[in-house]
């Protein structure tokens, strides 16, 4: 049962999107990954669906990309995707000249760009700092990484491929100079395990040096954190960039109920990469700049802090390590190592993760003579049926408590959700509308373990509160659908607020150092979870 | 309108001192925003941590509030008691030791009060009943009844678990929000609800001699506790739920018609936002719906962030009114990044002088107080130390005025 | 001076207080309750208006959320902007009858006593309610014969002869329905030394055309009612209403529903209760009380929206300062009728259960009768109890 034709490691959108490619060209996959799915970087990003403006003026290769599957991720992920559309703004310091060259660019590479009256601008987007001086409308959104990831391990769950969370790859087997399986141990329940299979796909992004040091392969690796600030409302609806070479902070998109301004860069130890905070000043820096795209950031509240751990790769030919691979990379450790069945794929974007996906699979199917074409730009995912899910949205919110953001989330799939009872209607979290039956499907089919996972796949959480007033009763929710004891479900509840205040200790003064205190209150105070946890 | 005092906040602090004040013959006004924190009380009232507070106060430093109150404190304790139970908060405990009151989560926490009818421990240790049926509503989810059996079971008691339902209450919960601890209370001020409750309870508990439940008996009514066990003739104990406190919610309602009954006047939903001085004493405060009030004396009482007293703005940390001197970290250092650690900003407050008066540029203003937890130099989470301190800061500042 | 998020509802901390608070989630559980309807609920609606509910058209909006939160935030104010930005329901022939109350009025006083006697008539009352969706158990107030600003306009000469004026904005109750309150008004005011004015073309203020959809209209009389505020204020007049209800909407809802500015004259525009006790306590004014008044026990009900304008103590104190009136002073709660709200059939349940312990608090507190601001509330308990009602310048005026 321990057979498979492939192992990929790392669960996050590269790692689900080659498992699902894998699944629906009828290779067996298994694919492991020592946390959650979507943890690393695919998780602690804008969540922006490029249209490779970004990238036009000085990098076309990755701008076409861009645009390629911006298209495609419309069409294969409509649940998972905002058609916000977006600007890139000329502001005062800036140069128009810069804007003249941007749209050149974007035309070539074929990002539909239209330079538009500053004064329509504002009309299209009311939040975007009225001291500009340039406009131009590309085709950007935003994009759900969590529910991407999450639609491709579903989708991929459903085409044979089998999904193991919170195991840790121990260490590789190697037999005869080759790859040929992985021995894992669960980090829950610590069993051990044992995987075997042709090819091993390491798709762990920045900790992807550590795996292919496990086989003596030395991948150069810079880790660049990011950091960026997550704010209470939708502020823009339209996403806004700045309009000059890429810099810091000069991206704002609205997300669901909220908007993230990023990013930050800095180069970071790997040491940290598992354990980062956001600074004063990168909240300093974000705040900043951001409020030069839309003043209002300035007064609006602050949810959170978050960074993620871009893996940037040093190109092979540069032994110095610094010149910087920006696009795909895909590594054949058979003919760059003389390693043979170990595969790694990094480098790249969340934009591009399907991409990626196709050609690590591409190579795989080179590598085991299997003649299967990739269909992963045609097939929907589970949930993404556009016109359907406008259908339920409108006789979702007919009903009183409806399941209009059980459907937003979810699609289509939104009915496979038990509404059908008070009991199931009744609300977990009342911020982001997570119904007990959106609880009980979370951890019934989208693989949840505890309240972090249940966040990810449910936006349980997320909302104005950070979980004050739902941590406790989701925490009781999952317990009693069988997922844990009350000791586990209270350790588990410790451990979901003490990860959302992480989050807002950076950014907690005005309203979110209130809603810090109340959370303080509630879980160290009058629940007293700090003496729970002490008699476990 | 002129007052003799005149309370900015509506707390537990500003109810007390409010409470003193016009049971002595003062007229006092109280000022109020909205309603306070004691709706997410956990049914108890900390004097401080340790198996004998009184005693583990004497060795607070000088920039803890006790530390101003000295040998006071004792006789404090006495009186806050009384006015708790002057306006019907029945309560149990004593400042000589701290008893245990079981949380939401089923820990067991050190407090000096609690009140009547919840599950409490002396020694934190062991329960007085050996056997417990927990008893609690369909579908509320704001109280996990395995929470609570479980760390009953860790005590050797027996537990049996049953939910309960009412008409009324399968009506209630077809809104997918307010099933929430006040709806089940507010179900319960009537008396046939009482009644079919009681039938449940005598069905499902059978030879169980202790039933506990959430902490949702009635709403208005006091009695629905010690009328359900004169039915049944079972012990009905409670737990805290998570908020809305009913439990704290009823405390409040005691207090403020005690104080309104005495004479006392409410401006609910009133901000202060305007001071005016009048030689070096404030004259006095505008609210934020144009009432101005002159009086005697001022107390601030109006809490820390969460209350509104206090402000963390980028810039620092400021006291909302009167831009009092503030005793708080760098905004950068307000907080500790590890949630369950003591957090910097509980302890950030205003500075007074030893008669508790507020310091403003370094002089204190001689007709301006404050109390509770608008004050600075203590924990209340982690010293469980903040109901003690509003009240008695509360009741010397009362007493000081009094006596001028 | 506290900053203000240009969204307020992002001072909501969730605290629930509010839902606590909310006399029609407490009744009735179709309701979203303040915080869902609320803050929770604008958030999502800043995605779409697909979040919005319908429901919404439940809440009564007499902003005891408001009074009640700790954090500042307009919770009512954001149902009601929700509603008017985003309701589908179109307003119908029943919300035309409710909302016009001065086109409906000014008709209907011309021929009151057929209107009184008609709509006084059962069978009637059933056809109102088939045909209009008005609950048949409902009593319409009834319309006087003449209008209080026709009885004023006669009143002109004997007004000017005070050194100083106000004026005077009298709303369509006492205009078409209760002429009495404000001959009452005069009264005092006279006796204080001030000579009462109307305004110059005063219009309904509009709250009833704001809870039943009619923003355009609201706004236009708003606007022409600024325009005759800007005047009065102008000649140096305060303009002083009897209506707590009409009080608010000119002060505070103008300018939160409707976006207008009326921040030059707000502080210009005051509740009787309130200019006539800051009158008789600044030291130059006194009344002089008849010392052959009988002794009255009289319960005062502060309404909803006196609450939200922070204001009731006026009432109670200028009540208290009246020889004869013994006052006790009752729980502030909702009486259930929110104006229009109460009318409406499919309210009339929740409307009748917010108030019930209300009407039994009345009953209890052995009054000769029930004072209060708002001619709703008045509406309500009469309906529903059996007192009396008066406003406390009634009371005032009677114990001259």
């Amino acid at each position: 049962m321990n057979e498979f034709d492939v192992i990929i490691v790392g669960g996050g959108a590269t790692g689900a999107g080659v498992a699902r490619d894998c699944a629906l060209r009828g290779i067996r996959a298994l694919l492991i990954e020592r946390d959650d799915i979507a943890t690393g970087a695919t998780g602690r990003n804008h969540g922006l669906l490029h249209s490779g403006a970004r990238y036009a003026v000085n990098d076309r290769e990755s701008a076409e990309e861009c645009i390629k599957e911006n298209m495609i991720l419309r069409r294969i992920a409509s649940h998972c995707v905002e058609d916000t559309g977006g600007l890139f703004i000329t502001l005062p310091e800036d140069s128009l000249e810069f804007q003249a060259k941007f749209i050149e660019s974007c035309l070539a590479a074929g990002i539909s760009a239209e330079a538009i009256d500053p004064k329509l601008a504002r009309i299209i987007e009311p939040s975007v700092n009225p001291t500009l001086i340039g406009a131009v409308k590309v085709p950007d959104g935003s994009i759900d990484p969590f529910r991407l990831t999450a639609a491709n391990i579903l989708d991929a769950r459903l085409h044979g491929a089998k999904v193991l969370t919170y195991t840790k790859v121990d260490e590789l087997v190697i037999e005869s100079g080759r790859v040929v399986g992985v021995k894992t141990t669960n980090t829950i329940t610590g069993e051990k395990g044992v995987y075997r299979a042709a090819i091993t796909v390491n798709a762990c992004g920045i900790w992807g040096r550590d795996l292919a040091a496990k086989a003596g392969i030395t991948i150069n690796m810079l880790p660049a954190k990011g950091a960026l600030l997550v704010f209470g409302h939708r502020v823009n609806n339209v996403v806004i960039n700045r309009c000059r070479k890429p810099a810091d902070a000069d991206i704002l998109v609205p997300g669901d109920s909220i908007t993230v301004i990023g990013t930050t860069s800095s180069k970071v130890p790997f040491d940290q990469c598992d354990n980062m905070y956001v600074t004063a000043d990168e909240v300093e820096l974000l705040l900043r700049e951001g409020s030069m795209l839309a003043p209002a950031l300035n007064h609006t509240r602050i949810l959170r802090a978050y960074a993620g751990v871009r893996p940037l790769v040093a190109s092979d030919d540069d032994p110095s390590g610094r010149s910087v691979s920006r696009g795909i990379v895909v590594l054949d450790h058979a003919t760059r190592d003389g390693v043979e069945g170990f595969v790694t794929i990094t480098g790249g974007k969340l934009m591009t993760y399907r991409l990626m996906a196709e050609w690590t699979v591409d190579l795989i199917c080179k590598k085991l003579n299997i003649d299967a074409k990739c269909t992963t730009a045609e097939a929907l995912l589970p949930g993404s049926s556009k016109t359907s899910t406008e259908d339920c949205m409108r006789t979702a919110v007919a009903q009183v408590g409806g399941k209009a953001s059980a459907f937003y989330r979810h699609g289509t799939n939104a009915e496979k959700i038990d509404s059908s009872t008070a009991a199931k209607r009744a609300l977990v979290c009342e911020c982001e509308q997570v119904s007990v039956g959106e609880v009980e499907y979370a951890v019934e089919q989208l693989g949840v373990n505890n309240l972090v996972d249940l966040r990810r796949r449910t936006r349980m959480g997320m909302g104005t509160c950070q979980g004050e007033l739902c941590a406790c009763r989701a925490a009781a929710v999952m317990a009693s659908v069988g997922k844990s004891c009350s000791d586990k479900a209270k350790a588990d509840l410790k451990g979901f607020v003490t990860e959302r205040w992480k989050g807002m200790s950076p950014v907690a003064w005005g309203d979110t150092l209130r809603e810090g205190e109340l959370l303080s209150w509630l879980y160290d105070g009058v629940c007293d979870l700090s003496n729970n946890g002490k008699e476990e | 309108m002129r007052y003799d005092t005149v309370i900015i906040g509506g707390g537990l602090a500003a109810l007390l001192c409010g409470i003193e004040l016009v049971r002595n013959g003062k007229s006092a006004a109280i000022v109020t925003t909205g309603h306070s924190t004691l709706h997410f009380s956990s049914g108890s009232f900390g004097l401080y941590n340790g198996a004998e507070p009184l005693k583990a106060v004497e060795a607070l430093g000088e920039e803890h509030p006790y530390s101003k109150l000295g040998e006071n404190i004792e006789q404090l304790a006495a009186k806050a008691t009384e006015i708790l139970n002057v306006a019907g908060v029945a309560t149990i405990g004593d400042a000589e030791a701290n008893h245990y009151i079981m949380t939401p989560t089923g820990a067991l926490r050190q407090c000096w009060l609690s009140m009547e009818g919840m599950v409490t421990s002396k020694d934190g240790k062991s329960l007085d009943f050996s056997d417990a049926l927990i008893l609690c509503p369909e579908g509320f989810l704001d109280f996990y009844t395995q929470f609570v059996a479980d760390s009953l079971r860790r005590l050797d008691v027996e537990v049996a678990e049953a939910l309960f339902s009412l008409p009324e209450l399968v009506i209630r919960r077809n809104n997918p929000t307010e099933m929430r601890s006040v709806a089940v209370a507010r179900a319960l001020d009537k008396e046939e609800n009482i009644l079919a409750l009681a039938s449940i309870i005598s069905r499902e508990a059978k030879a169980t001699q202790t039933v506990i439940m959430p902490a949702v008996l009635g709403f208005e009514r006091t009695d629905v506790l010690s009328r359900l066990e004169k039915i049944t003739g079972k012990q009905i104990l409670t737990v805290a739920t998570l908020p809305p406190s009913v439990e704290g919610i009823k405390a409040e309602r005691a207090l403020r018609r005690t104080f309104e009954r005495m004479g006392g006047v409410i401006f609910n939903g009133h901000t202060a936002t305007e001071y005016t001085m009048d030689e070096g004493a404030v004259a006095t405060i505008t609210t934020s719906k144009g009432v101005t009030l002159a009086a005697n004396d001022f107390v601030l009482a109006s809490g820390s962030f969460i209350g509104g007293g206090l402000q963390a703005l980028r810039s620092g940390v400021t006291e909302v009114l009167f831009g009092a001197d503030v005793v708080a970290p760098e905004v950068t250092e307000l907080t500790n990044r590890e949630l369950f650690a003591a957090q910097p900003f509980m302890s950030a407050g205003i500075a007074t002088d030893a008669q508790f008066k507020v310091m403003v540029a370094g002089q204190a203003v001689e007709n301006l107080y404050g109390c509770g937890a608008v004050l600075a130099g203590y924990n209340p989470v982690k010293e469980g130390c903040g109901a003690g301190v509003a009240m008695f800061t509360a009741l010397a500042v009362a007493e000081d005025i009094i006596n001028r | 001076m506290k900053q203000y998020s240009e969204h307020n509802f992002e001072q909501c901390t969730k605290c629930t207080v509010c839902t606590v608070y909310c006399p029609v989630a407490a009744v009735n559980p179709l309701y979203p309750g303040p915080k869902q309807a609320g803050p929770d609920g604008e958030r999502l609606r800043m995605k779409g208006g697909e979040f919005f509910d319908e429901s919404l058209n439940l809440c009564l909006n007499c902003k005891r959320c408001e009074v009640a939160c700790p954090s500042d935030v307009r919770i009512g104010d954001i149902i009601q902007s929700a509603r008017i930005k985003h309701s589908a329901k179109k307003p119908g022939l029943r919300e035309f009858t409710l909302a016009n109350t001065d086109l409906v009025g000014s008709v209907a006083t011309l021929v009151s006593p057929v209107v009184n006697a008609t709509l006084g008539l059962k069978p009637v009352r059933h056809i109102v309610e088939g045909v209009m969706n008005i609950d048949h158990r409902r009593i319409f107030p009834k319309y006087a014969f003449g209008t209080f600003e026709g009885w004023m306009r006669k009143q002109r000469k004997a007004q000017e002869q005070f050194a100083k004026q106000i004026a005077y904005f009298h709303g369509c109750y006492v205009n078409y329905n209760n002429p009495p309150l404000g001959q009452a008004f005069v009264k005092v005011l006279n006796a204080l030394g001030y000579g009462v004015q109307l305004l110059e073309n005063e219009k309904c203020c509009g709250v009833a055309l704001i809870s039943n959809g009619f923003i355009d209209k609201a706004k236009k009389q708003a606007k022409s009612n600024l325009a005759a505020i800007r005047k009065a204020t102008a000649a140096g007049l305060k303009v002083v209403a009897t209506s707590s209800t009409c009080t608010f909407t000119l002060r505070d809802e103008y300018e939160h529903l409707l976006d207008l500015d009326n921040g030059d004259v707000r502080e210009n525009i005051d509740l009787a209760c309130r200019f006539i006790y800051n009158l008789l306590c600044d030291g130059n004014h006194t009344l002089q009380f008849n010392p052959d008044a009988p002794r009255v026990r009289v319960a005062y009900h502060s309404p909803c929206h006196l609450e939200r304008l922070g204001w009731t103590q006026y009432s109670i104190e200028l009540l208290k300062l009246i020889p004869n009136v013994e006052l006790v002073k009752l729980d502030s709660q909702c009486c259930g009728i929110a104006g229009t709200y109460g009318f409406k059939k499919e309210n009339y349940a929740t409307s009748q259960a917010i108030g019930e312990s209300l009407f039994a608090a009345i009953e209890a507190s052995e009054c000769d009768y029930v004072a209060t601001d708002c001619e709703t509330c008045k509406w309500q308990i009469e309906m529903s109890t059996s007192k009396k009602v008066f406003h406390p310048i009634e009371v005032l005026a009677a114990s001259l």
